[in-house]
């Protein structure tokens, strides 16, 4: 009889074991918290600001310009590619496409891709490529623009890197993260973009952080 | 006692059916060669096969069925079925060579590191794997295939 309780009990364990743990916890603000003094009637008052994407204006796949108000009341997905990538960026497509059909019907979220290469990408190679691969903005939304102020805003807002390298793959260095932004321009998590479980994780995040501005 | 076989059997399916088990794509090699031919084709097929994982699946995928309309699927190829030294030129040298083709796609990079034994191995997996079937192909093959890449 005995026996047959640790029988069942290992069943239940094992069957548990194919289950993801359920969490219920909040997505964690990522980023360098910045203290900042201002004056209020002769007295000085520190305010904690958490790490926010800074302003960025650029241009997209349809020659529109995008900034981050093209973002408003949406949580968006960013991430860095070149479209003669040969090493990593044709898995962030293919795993960032995942992230593109799941959401596909829900118009608060968002994907921004920025080529780290306007040399080459520009818009009519941003608008093939978008065309190639089958989506649309604004869903997802491919952009160009200033070259300095997207390593800029990559490695300052986004915090990965993004760069040119002449000794890396197809001359430039860059990481295949995926950044998870919230409503309030904050980063809440970042995934490795070429790999499978990871972008589960994302998409599951993705949906917690949906949620948890319905409450 | 059988009923202790009957859980181990039901924890073993359990076990087994949290991993996604994929199946292997198998190589086909056609019949009635003989033996000495078949262990070179057997060779090149495995070389192949590493230097496929190596160079070309970040883009035409594991098993060659490529990625939406970006990456075309190498299941059914043209290049592959119909003209060969178009594939072993795009292997080579890339798009620039076949521009004129493809120019609606985006471009695929030149492996010129690549030597012609490594195409030969390469086309020789490629051609014969997930259902294609161009027969081997030879180092002496992949020269004569790559001498009009110009034309392209």
């Amino acid at each position: 009889m005995m026996r047959k309780h640790i029988e069942i009990g290992c069943l239940f364990l094992l069957l548990g074991a194919c289950q993801e743990i359920k969490t219920n916890f909040e997505l964690p603000i990522l980023g360098r918290n910045q203290i900042a003094t201002k004056e209020v009637n002769g007295i000085f008052i520190k305010d904690t600001i958490p790490h926010r994407i800074a302003d960025f204006s650029f241009i997209n796949q349809d020659s529109a310009v995008i900034t981050n108000a093209s973002f408003k009341d949406k949580i968006y997905v960013a991430d860095f590619f070149f479209i003669n990538c040969p090493s990593i960026c044709p898995e962030m497509s293919k795993q960032m496409y995942r992230v593109y059909e799941e959401f596909l019907e829900n118009e608060n979220v968002g994907l921004l891709s920025h080529t780290i290469d306007p040399t080459y990408d520009t818009v009519a190679a941003l608008a093939n490529y978008a065309r190639l691969l089958g989506v649309s903005s604004p869903k997802w939304e491919f952009v160009t623009g200033d070259k300095d102020q997207i390593y800029d805003i990559g490695e300052t807002s986004y915090m990965v890197v993004a760069n040119e390298d002449e000794n890396a793959p197809g001359g430039f260095i860059h990481s295949g993260a995926f950044l998870l932004i919230d409503k309030e321009r904050r980063v809440r998590g970042v995934y490795d973009g070429t790999i499978a479980s990871q972008v589960d994780l994302l998409i599951k995040d993705i949906n917690r952080l949906l949620s948890s501005y319905e409450q | 006692m059988s009923n202790n076989y009957l859980f181990l059997f039901f924890y073993l399916f359990l076990v087994l059916s949290c991993n996604s088990y994929q199946k292997p794509v198998e190589s086909q090699l056609p019949e009635n060669l003989d033996e000495a031919y078949k262990m070179k084709y057997t060779q090149y097929l495995i070389q192949g096969k590493i230097l496929y994982n190596t160079n070309c699946t970040h883009c035409h995928q594991n098993s060659g069925e490529g990625f939406r309309k970006l990456y075309p699927a190498l299941i059914g190829s043209a290049a592959l079925m119909v003209d060969m030294s178009q594939a072993a030129c795009l292997i080579k040298y890339g798009t620039k060579a076949t521009r004129k083709a493809l120019n609606q796609n985006i471009a695929m990079p030149a492996q010129a590191e690549l030597s012609n034994l490594e195409i030969a191995e390469i086309l020789t997996y490629i051609g014969n794997s997930w259902g294609n079937q161009s027969g081997f192909i030879s180092v002496s093959q992949v020269e004569t295939l790559l001498v009009d890449c110009a034309t392209y």
